[in-house]
């Protein structure tokens, strides 16, 4: 049982109702709590349209929820915090920016010195193998490519709580595996707290220290599964038989 | 993240070669163009040339372009031509300043603030809907037969099509680039200047193509109705002495005054919407 007091991030008892055009009422979210302890990895799974990607934007602060709290750092969030990064499902790049310029937004917004900038969005080109792209624009990019550039403009402010929502999403199934490895080695250098959605259970089961199963809409979470294995991983851990139960066991919690 | 900086130190060539597949294929194009566009003035010069000299229409109904090109010669001696020309495209281009910036501003908060759009747009689609030049000779009345009254009337004739720009603009940026710029913790003047300007650029740039000829078509028309100087001036004046080559050639200046705002325009796109020409075959 995670102390709340503990938590960087923390959600208690989160409801969250949309309009449809029409009037009528959609329910998205039914009494979600959860807390992001410093510097682990959670990832979060659910079906499609289950309230996984209004849980992230109310936990970026973007999205104020009907009824709960977030709690950021022990303080209410009430608005975004450049401390708080969200990486979209879609990519969000501007079409009139660079790869270079859309990574150095965030700094640029936070008023980072021109030196420094250059410094962070070259060691991230080169993190996520985007080195040589810098200056293409993202009509040139593949959509793999542009989904490497939103996560390195995610990463670029250092953030302490890194949201991510189906970041792979746009990527074939080998960079996928690649872009994952890459995106554990990137943490290992951080303290980020990072919280994944992701539609892949063995992605989440090698990526993450615990798994958040959410129920159809409208969501709450259903089931936490806490993943033992030490870091680094390796990929031979896929066919480890550990692995194997812990997969089955979340495809059972979502069917 | 403290680490992340440091743990490796790239060097970054800040000037990678871009390549530009496009510049050849344009170039030919180019140069195509550089002779055709002479040709085809030539053929409309000579026809001109010939329906003048074929003594079917009096020298005063169509008179011969060499006519024209004479009073070309003399008002380029006295330096009268260059004065009208500057007198015209400093009201045209006054009208046009002030016309943007309330266009722009009105726009944006129409575009923006939903009560503002319900409270003022009949009204000012009711301005809009009152014909200017029936309105001009009660402009020069308010505003004297002086700068005043032809700004005014330029700016009336072009303040509408940059503010539907301006609104168009800012309701096409994309909303999940704003949901981006908030998560993001961006400020409203950083939403403003980074994301809905170079966003509403092309749609901005589309209107002050429109307004920019507009503004000349205002100032000449400001001139018709009561001036001293300027080539709407000069138009009622060859009228008056009925000197019809002179009024072809103040028609002409017009045309060129408002062919190279328009270049001009042009050109500004071309370089801030570079951009759009990436990705594109
Ligand atoms: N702005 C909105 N207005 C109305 N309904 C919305 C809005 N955003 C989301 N919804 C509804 O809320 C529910 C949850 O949406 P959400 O985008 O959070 O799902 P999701 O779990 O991220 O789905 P997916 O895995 O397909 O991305 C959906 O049923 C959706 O129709
Ligand atoms: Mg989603």
């Amino acid at each position: 049982m995670i102390h709340t007091q503990t938590a960087i991030l923390h959600a208690d008892h989160i409801h969250h109702t949309f309009t449809a055009a029409n009037g009528q009422p959609i329910p998205a979210l039914e009494d979600v709590s959860l807390a992001l302890v410093p510097g682990t990895f959670t990832a979060l799974i659910g079906p499609s349209g289950c309230g996984k990607s209004t849980l992230l934007r109310i936990l970026a602060g973007l999205v104020k929820p009907i009824s709960g709290q977030v709690q950021f750092g022990g303080l209410a969030l009430d608005r975004p915090q450049r401390q708080i990064s969200l990486i979209f499902q879609k990519d969000n790049l501007m079409p009139w920016r660079t790869v270079f310029e859309n990574i150095e937004l965030p700094l640029q917004l936070a008023g980072v010195a021109k030196t420094e900038k250059e410094q962070r969005v070259a060691h991230l080109l080169y993190v996520t193998g985007l080195l040589g792209f810098e200056n293409q624009y993202p009509a040139e990019l593949s959509g793999g490519m542009a989904q490497r550039v939103a996560i390195a403009r995610g990463l670029i402010n250092e953030p302490d709580v890194l949201l991510m929502d189906e970041p792979f999403g746009a990527l074939d199934a080998l960079t996928r595996e690649q872009m994952g490895q890459e995106l554990l080695r990137i943490w290992a250098t951080t303290q980020a707290t990072v919280l994944m959605v992701t539609h892949s259970i063995s992605e989440a089961v090698f990526l993450a220290d615990r798994v958040l199963v959410m129920s159809p809409r409208p969501g709450h979470i259903i089931r936490e599964v806490h993943i033992p294995f030490a870091r680094p991983r390796g990929i031979e851990l896929l066919t480890d038989t550990t692995f194997t139960q812990l997969a089955a066991q979340i495809r059972a919690a979502i069917h | 993240m403290s680490s992340i900086t440091s743990t490796q130190v790239v060097s970054l060539s800040t000037q990678a070669p871009r390549p530009l597949p496009f510049w050849r294929r344009w170039l030919r194009k180019i140069e195509w163009r550089l002779l055709l566009l002479p040709l085809i003035g030539l053929v409309l010069w000579q026809g001109w040339a010939l329906l003048a000299a074929s003594g079917y229409y009096a020298d005063f109904i169509v008179p011969h372009p060499d006519t024209v090109w004479t009073r070309l010669q003399e008002r380029w001696a006295d330096g009268s031509l260059v004065t009208h020309v500057a007198v015209t495209l400093r009201e045209a281009l006054s009208g046009l300043f002030i016309a943007s910036l309330i266009a722009t501003a009105l726009g944006y908060i129409i575009a923006r603030v939903r009560i503002f759009d319900y409270l003022l747009t009949p009204y000012l689609i009711f301005l809009q809907a009152i014909p200017v030049i029936a309105i001009s000779p009660l402009i020069i009345i308010w505003f004297g037969s002086g700068l005043a009254s032809k700004v005014v009337i330029a700016a009336m004739i072009t303040w509408f099509p940059m503010m539907i720009a301006t609104i168009v603009g800012i309701r096409n940026v994309s909303p999940n680039l704003r949901e981006m710029m908030r998560a993001n913790a961006a400020t409203h003047w950083q939403i403003f200047r980074h994301l809905e300007i170079p966003s509403a650029m092309p749609e901005l740039l589309g209107g002050l193509k429109i307004a920019v000829t507009l503004s000349v078509v205002g100032a000449a028309v400001g001139e018709f109705v009561s001036a001293r100087e300027g080539l709407g001036y000069l138009v009622m004046y060859g009228r008056g002495i009925s000197d019809t080559p002179t009024v072809v050639l103040a028609v002409l200046m017009l045309t060129v005054v408002s062919l190279v705002l328009y270049s001009l325009v042009a050109m500004l796109e071309t370089s801030l919407l570079s951009w759009r020409k990436a990705g594109k075959p």
